[in-house]
Order: C-alpha cells, then sequence, then structure tokens
C-alpha cells in the first residue's frame, strides 16, 4: 500500500528530511509494504485541500497544524489558546503528552488515526509595522490563516483587522501589502522566507503551536495488522526526532532573525494583563463551541 | 424544441442579470472595505463574499461565453475546415464539439457533485453563518448551466437552425 | 493502450476546436480515473479558485478596459497623443503604437484593442501616406502591444499561476515594454514619407486635448503610484480604478448610460473572463494530476540530460514558447505552461522575474505568428482582409521583435534593474 500524505513544511528543512527518513525505514521495515510518499511544501494545496483530497479518496493523510487539527477534533484548540504557556514550551509538551489519549480518542471517532504529536513551538507576531503595543496594533492588516476560528475571534475580539488567506499566499501577500503582520513558530517564519518581508517580531510568544501526523481510517485499514504495530513504532520514533530537531530549529530561527536586524519589540505590562483578560473573553466565545468544555477542565486541571 | 430554446434563452437572461448584480456587489463590497479601513473598521464577511462572488461569476461569465461561442481553444482544425469553405465538415465538427462539451461536463457535474455530498457532511460556516457545503454547490450548478447550453446547441444542430 | 487510445481522442478533440476548459478538465477526470483515484479530487482543485487573494483584479481590470473601449476614451486620447507627437516624423505611427500598449494594457490583449482602435488609426495612418501593408502590419501588431504594462491581465495571471509578486512583475515589465515600442518606433519612423509636410506643434491643441482626456490621461499614473507608491494592493487599485471609470465615462463624459450600456458591457467583459477563469480552474485539476504524480520533477531530470547551463536553455526556451505561442491563447498558455517551466527555469538559476517577462514577450510574439496568431485573425476580421495577406504585412514587425526578444531574453537587466536586483 502507498500512502500519499500532504506536508506544507518546505522540501529541504530538517523536519522534510526526517520524514523522508521515515518514510525509508517504513518501508525497508514492512519489505516494502507500506510506503509513504510525501508531497512537501504545500504542492497539494494548503491544508484545507489537503484534508478535502483526504475525504474525496485522492490522499490518505497529512501532517497537520493545530489549526486543521481542529477542523477535524477541536478539542486541540485548547493547547493553542493565546497566553497560556508564554515561553514554557516544556510544560506545553508535556501536558499535550499527558492528554494525548483523550486526543486520538476524538480523532479516531472523527475517522483519523493519530500517529504522533509534533511540537511546532512557540509562535510570535511578525509585523512590517512598529506594533509595540496593542494600541499599535489597531488598524494593521493581520493575516489569520482562513477558516481559523480561533485566531480570527482573537482578532476580532482585539478589534484588529484581519485578513484570512490561505497560508502559501502569505509570502506574497506581504510584499504586495495585502497583509502587513501575521504568525508563525520562528521555523516556519524563517522556511516560509517572511523573514525577508518583515521589520519586527513581538518578543512575546502567543502560543504554542502543535501538529499531528494523521491518516485516514480507511488509508490505515490497508496496512495489514502485522505491519501497523512496526509503522506505529517508526513513526514514534521520529516524531520525537521531528520534535528535538524543531526545538533547535526554533531558537537558532530566532538568533537568525535578530542577526539579520530584525527589531525584537516588547510589550508593557498592561498590555500582558490585557492578553490574559484576552483569553477569558476568548474562551467564553469558544467553549462548547470550538472545543468542549470538558478539553478545557482537563487543560486547566493539569496547568 | 420551442422549450428547450425558451429554457436556453432564460439560462441566458438569468446568467446576465446575476452577472451584473454580481460585478456591481464586488466592486462596490471592494471600494466600501477600503473606505471602511481609513476608520478602522474591518468587516469580515466582504473577502471571502467578494472572492465568492468572482467564482460564480467564473460560471456565469463561461454560461455566457458558450452562448457566443467565444470559449478559448486551440481550434486549428476548424480554421482550416473555414478556409478551404468546407461547410458540411466544419458543421458536423461542431457537432462533435458540443455533445463531447456536454459528456465532460456532464462528468464534472457528477464529480463534482460527490465532493459537495463531502463537504456537506464536513464543511464549516465561511461567511454570514453560510457552510462551505453550500459554497461548494456553485460547482455543480455552474457545470450543469454550461452542460445544459452544450446540449441546447447539440440538439439544435440537428433541426436545421446552425448553431452559430 | 487504453491511455494511449484516450490521450490521441483528448488531442485529436482539441484540435477539432473543443472549449480548452472542457479538454482539461477531460484530461484531468481521465487521467485520475486511470490512476484509481476519485474523479472528485478534480472538483476539490477547482474549488481552490474561491480562496485566491488576487483573483478579484481580473474581473475588476478587465470591466475596467471594456468600459473605456466601448466609451469615446479612444478618441480622446487619440487627439492627445497626435498633438502631443504629431509633429515627429513617423509620429502619427508611434502615436497608434502608444495608444495601443496603453488600451492593452488595460484590456488585456483580448482583440479588444484591433476592434476598438483599428477602424480609428486605420485611415489616419493611410492619410499619414503610410501603405496599406505597413498600416495593416502595424495595427495588427499593436494590438497585443503593451502586454507588458501595468496592469495587464497576462501579467496578473502569471503571478497567479507562477506565485510571483504582481507588483514587482508591474515595474519589471516597464523597460522592457518601452523596448518593444522604440524598436517598432525606429521602424515606423524609417517606412513613413519623410517628404509629407509636416505638422508644427501646437500648444492651444496640445492643451486643449490635454483637458480632454485629463481624467482618462491620468489614470496609468493613478495606478502606478498607487502600487508602487504602496498606497495601495492590486486589488484596491483593481476596485478604485473600475470604480473610478464607471463613474467617469457614466457621468463625467456621459459616454455610457448606466442602465442602457452598463449591463452589456459587463455581460462583454465577463464572458471574457469567464472564459478565462473556467480554464484556469480546470487547468488547476489537470495540474493537481501532473503533480500527483510527479510529472514536473520527470520533465526536469529529462531536461537535464539535454540541456548544460542557462544559455541552452533560455535558447531551448524561447524557441518552445514562440511554438506554444502560435499555437494557443496567452491566458491558457500561461496557465498550462508556466507550472512545468518555472521549477525547470529555477534549477537553471533564471530570476523568477526575468523568466516572467521572457514569457510573456513570447506569447506577445505569439499574437502575431502564423498559422493561427490571433491578432491575424482579428484583423483579417476586422479589416475584411485575407489571413495571408496579414501574414505578409506583419511579417517584418515579427521579426524586429523577435529581435526585441533577444534583447531581453539575453540581457536580463532590462527587466531586473529597476526592481534594484540586477547586477
Ligand atoms: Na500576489
Ligand atoms: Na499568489
Amino acid at each position: 500500500v502507498t500512502l500519499k500524505v500532504g506536508v506544507l513544511a518546505p522540501e529541504g528543512t530538517n523536519w522534510a528530511n526526517s520524514l523522508k527518513k521515515m518514510a525509508k525505514e517504513i518501508r525497508e521495515k514492512t519489505n516494502k509494504k507500506v510506503k509513504i510518499k510525501f508531497y512537501f511544501g504545500g504542492s497539494q494545496g494548503d491544508e484545507p485541500d489537503v484534508l478535502r483530497k483526504i475525504r474525496v479518496g485522492q490522499l490518505h493523510g497529512g501532517i497537520f497544524t493545530g489549526k486543521t487539527l481542529g477542523d477535524i477534533n477541536g478539542d486541540v484548540r485548547v493547547i493553542e489558546l493565546p497566553f497560556t504557556f508564554y515561553h514554557d514550551r516544556k510544560k506545553a509538551l508535556g501536558i499535550v503528552k499527558k492528554m494525548e489519549p483523550f486526543f486520538n480518542e476524538k480523532f479516531a471517532k472523527n475517522e483519523f488515526k493519530n500517529l504522533g504529536f509534533f511540537e511546532i513551538g512557540n509562535v510570535y507576531f511578525v509585523s512590517q509595522e512598529k506594533t509595540d503595543s496593542l494600541k499599535n496594533m489597531m488598524g494593521v492588516k493581520i493575516w489569520s490563516w482562513e477558516g481559523d476560528k480561533l485566531v480570527s475571534t482573537m482578532i476580532e475580539t482585539m478589534k484588529f483587522v484581519s485578513v484570512p488567506l490561505p497560508l502559501p499566499d502569505v509570502l506574497s501577500s506581504l510584499s504586495t501589502g495585502i497583509i502587513q503582520a501575521a504568525y508563525a513558530p520562528p521555523l516556519g517564519i524563517i522556511s516560509l522566507q517572511w523573514n525577508t518581508k518583515v521589520k519586527y517580531v513581538i518578543d512575546l510568544p502567543i502560543s504554542f503551536s502543535v501538529g499531528a501526523f494523521l491518516l485516514s481510517d480507511k488509508a490505515w485499514a490497508k496496512v495489514k495488522p502485522e505491519h501497523r504495530k512496526t509503522v506505529e513504532e517508526i513513526a514514534a520514533k521520529y516524531v520525537s526526532e521531528v520534535n528535538a530537531g524543531n526545538e533547535k530549529d526554533n531558537s537558532d530561527a530566532l538568533a537568525a532573525l535578530k542577526s539579520q536586524g530584525i527589531e525584537f519589540l516588547k510589550f508593557s505590562k498592561e498590555d500582558i494583563e490585557r492578553g490574559k483578560g484576552l483569553r477569558k473573553e476568548v474562551i467564553g466565545k469558544l467553549k462548547g463551541n470550538l472545543f468542549s468544555a470538558e478539553a478545557l477542565k482537563k487543560l486547566e486541571s493539569n496547568l | 424544441m420551442k422549450v428547450l430554446r425558451a429554457l436556453d434563452q432564460l439560462i441566458e437572461k438569468l446568467s446576465t442579470w446575476t452577472l451584473l448584480v454580481c460585478v456591481l456587489s464586488m466592486l462596490s463590497f471592494s471600494v466600501m472595505a477600503i473606505v471602511l479601513r481609513w476608520f478602522n473598521i474591518t468587516l469580515h464577511w466582504i473577502e471571502p463574499l467578494v472572492r465568492h462572488l468572482v467564482f460564480l461569476s467564473t460560471f456565469l461569465g463561461g454560461v455566457l461565453a458558450t452562448g457566443r461561442g467565444t470559449h478559448i481553444g486551440i481550434d486549428i482544425l476548424g480554421k482550416y475546415l473555414e478556409s478551404i469553405h468546407s461547410e458540411h465538415l466544419y458543421h458536423w465538427i461542431r457537432r462533435v464539439i458540443s455533445l463531447a462539451s456536454f459528456l465532460t461536463l456532464a462528468w464534472l457535474i457528477y464529480a463534482s457533485y460527490n465532493f459537495l455530498l463531502v463537504e456537506l457532511k464536513y464543511g464549516k460556516p465561511v461567511f454570514w453563518g453560510i457552510e462551505s457545503g453550500y459554497l461548494v454547490g456553485i460547482i455543480p450548478f455552474g457545470f450543469a448551466l454550461l452542460a445544459y447550453r452544450f446540449f441546447y446547441l447539440f440538439v439544435n444542430s440537428f433541426t436545421g437552425r446552425k448553431a452559430c | 493502450m487504453l491511455e494511449i487510445f484516450s490521450f490521441i481522442g483528448i488531442i485529436l478533440l482539441a484540435v477539432m476546436g473543443v472549449p480548452l476548459f472542457i479538454i482539461m478538465a477531460l484530461a484531468a477526470l481521465v487521467a485520475f480515473s486511470f490512476s484509481g483515484v476519485d474523479t472528485s479530487a478534480v472538483a476539490v482543485e477547482i474549488y481552490r479558485l474561491a480562496s485566491a487573494p488576487t483573483l478579484l483584479t481580473i474581473p475588476l481590470f478587465t470591466f475596467a478596459g471594456y468600459i473605456m473601449a466601448e466609451s469615446k476614451s479612444p478618441q480622446r486620447l487619440l487627439r492627445f497623443a497626435e498633438a502631443a507627437l504629431g509633429w515627429l516624423p513617423g509620429g502619427v505611427a508611434i502615436v497608434s503604437l502608444v495608444i495601443c500598449a496603453f488600451f492593452t494594457a488595460f484590456t488585456g490583449a483580448s482583440g479588444v484593442t484591433i476592434i476598438a482602435l483599428g477602424g480609428l488609426l486605420f485611415p489616419i495612418l493611410k492619410n499619414e501616406g503610410y501603405t496599406e501593408k505597413f498600416s495593416l502590419g502595424l495595427i495588427t501588431t499593436s494590438g497585443s502591444l503593451g502586454l507588458l504594462f501595468p496592469p495587464s491581465l497576462p501579467i496578473i495571471l502569471y503571478g497567479l499561476v507562477a506565485k510571483v509578486d504582481i507588483d514587482q512583475l508591474f515595474i519589471a515589465g516597464i523597460i522592457p515594454g518601452i523596448l518593444l515600442i522604440v524598436i517598432l518606433s525606429l521602424w515606423s519612423i524609417k517606412n513613413g514619407k519623410m517628404s509629407s509636410e509636416r505638422k508644427s506643434f501646437d500648444l492651444k491643441e496640445f492643451i486643449d486635448a490635454f483637458k480632454g482626456c485629463f481624467f482618462e490621461a491620468i489614470l496609468p499614473v493613478g495606478v502606478l503610484v498607487g502600487i508602487y507608491g504602496g498606497f495601495t494592493t492590486a486589488t484596491e487599485a483593481a476596485a478604485i480604478t473600475a470604480f473610478y471609470i464607471l463613474i467617469i465615462e457614466c457621468f463625467v463624459y456621459r459616454d455610457l448610460h448606466i442602465v442602457k450600456d452598463i449591463p452589456r458591457v459587463t455581460a462583454d467583459s465577463m464572458s471574457l473572463v469567464g472564459g478565462i477563469l473556467l480554464i484556469l480552474c480546470c487547468a488547476l485539476g489537470l495540474t493537481n494530476y501532473l503533480v500527483d504524480e510527479e510529472i514536473p520533477m520527470q520533465i526536469l531530470d529529462f531536461m537535464r540530460e539535454f540541456l548544460t547551463n542557462k544559455y541552452s536553455f533560455l535558447l531551448f526556451l524561447n524557441i518552445f514558447l514562440l511554438i506554444v505561442g502560435s499555437l494557443m491563447d496567452i491566458f491558457s498558455a500561461i496557465i498550462v505552461v508556466v507550472p512545468l517551466i518555472v521549477p525547470i527555469a529555477e534549477e537553471f538559476g533564471v530570476h523568477p522575474v526575468h523568466l516572467a517577462i521572457i514569457f510573456l514577450t513570447n506569447l506577445e510574439i505569439g499574437y502575431i505568428t502564423p498559422p493561427v496568431g490571433i491578432n491575424l485573425f482579428i484583423s483579417s476580421f476586422r479589416f475584411k482582409k485575407p489571413v495571408t495577406e496579414l501574414y505578409r504585412a506583419s511579417f517584418p514587425f515579427l521579426l524586429l521583435l523577435l529581435v526585441a526578444l533577444a534583447i531581453i531574453t539575453y540581457v536580463p537587466d532590462l527587466s531586473l534593474m529597476l526592481l534594484g536586483e540586477g547586477k
């Protein structure tokens, strides 16, 4: 069986390289019975396109970020609530691990098999304008990932300007002025080359971004039972390799941004406090809507 | 035959007027968005609405192009036959073109209907609370209008009156 | 076996003149069926068109261009250009070139230029002492001149398909576009009757003519300043332009009636836009199949065997595109060929913006390349002349444009210097 998997991470990144090694090892250990074919760099489209293609059966899986995971299982988004972990990514990752069985159960209910959660990293705002306070962010055209309810709710709550776009269009839209600001983990900022179009980074991680390697149940059923364990084990091994790699790539990326002369902006104490208030408001709007009260409770009890 | 003709013309009329509404609304909404931005106001539904208006216009514009016979094609053979005044063969070719187009569109309707069913099941609201499933409906709907027009061209080619 | 049979069948249908969007859709549906993938994958790809951020520019700029073409704006602009340049030797021919370029930039080289301006310019050129053959050749060629100037539809479409910044392309096209006009202008000066009496520059007429077309003449300046000055995005500029032109032609010049004329103009412009965008979305379905099967990679591997450096690649590219340009219209050529060429050109170290300009220049030339260059047919239709006569009339112009193409191809700085990326 050949499993076709769409990935946004571009070819040549450490992430892509680890995935290639994963595919190779799986092919070898299953005597070429299970082949995984990755389509890197969004060549199969943005994540929603990949998800649609899985649903009509053209593709079999995807490496998705939280936004698209949330389209399948909204509970995952509690991890990405703004102003929850700040710089503490270790704590965030620990909670993801603790909640993994809970999430996987819901993925299974929605016809997906999860081969593992990725740490993508802390999410930063990048901007062409000097957005060093919430007030200065008013009127700046901020990208929001098309269909991302969490981010669009957050931006609307703050009364900021958001422009929904597919991820592959962000770079060109930054240079044509369709948007002036965007958000991503540092490794994403570098590998998508947004660093060439922005001048400022807000030095305050707003959220912790997770990803996962999902296969459709239909595709997973085609993998012979005797191979499933092998696939799961090899996947788990490379998921931790990717996570370690991503941690390093993120800190390297931050250093690279600094050395390129991109200015790191600090928010005032008051603005950070207002951020906490914002978090409550966003939760109020999304609880029972995007994610369940149960998921939120599990998160809070672990904090 | 009269009924088929009337239906074809109804499609032409409806498409023309809907297109007018689409173009004028995408124009006014876009201008409105620019003006509102001066006052730091954004209406989040404008962007997706306008994009779907363009999407709908694509099909309706195609419907008009079908009626006018102005679809872009390679048409080397047609031009050649025209130049040697082979009316009879040219007429036959027109017939094959409309039939092939109609059949392909029928296949497209089937394919996009299947996608529609999937999207209706999993879709999410895009703007004004309209689910993406309904918006995907633009595709089979648009292809159905196009298919009918090619069907009419095909039938019409047998009843004397020559298609353009 | 069945695969080859279907492939030949589809090619045959294409040559017969089945609309290209049908051909693309059919090819995609057939290809996916053979590889056992549900055909609704084609529909998924079609729906991606609904989230393309710069797509809106296409209907809006085309709408604006059609309104202008339907109004008396060609006459007003012609009067102004004559007043400004008529005193030059060959001035009238140059005026024709400039006006046609302006119109083509706004109407997207859709044949509107020849239809709207041909009838006006032809008698003027003949009156000036140019031969019929020269005049026909000039108008036929000018029908696609200006393709490289903003906000031309082919540039926008190219940017959309190749994922290159549209505003960079707008800047990059200016100098090569001027080069084409200059070369054709020199040819016009050479062919003009030097003996015929020369008009002198009339300042009053110049000012009157400028006042007459003021609102239209400032438009290109407005669009350029708006986009390059960073005041608007291409999408916003399209909205403002369309709105502005609508107001100007309906309420200031009152050439068009908002109720009597605008519905007709909308239908005319949208039938063109619909035709193009249908090809675009059906091509997305076919491209999806090519990506799925990793065809571009295979072509790339194949080409690496034969082409050893950038220059041999560029030569190959030009020959290939001239053939494509004479067989296909510009929009389908962009949609079909660009996704295949872009990764290959990147591999050979061709700057993506330079590639775009080479690509568009080639296709511009394709408009007058026999046997099926579309301008030849439009002129034949407009002036009621046999196509073969137009082959002959435009041949010298074809040669000149090829010279310009060679310059544009092998001097990348022409395209890149305004971007500050030339060496
Ligand atoms: Na763009
Ligand atoms: Na783009």
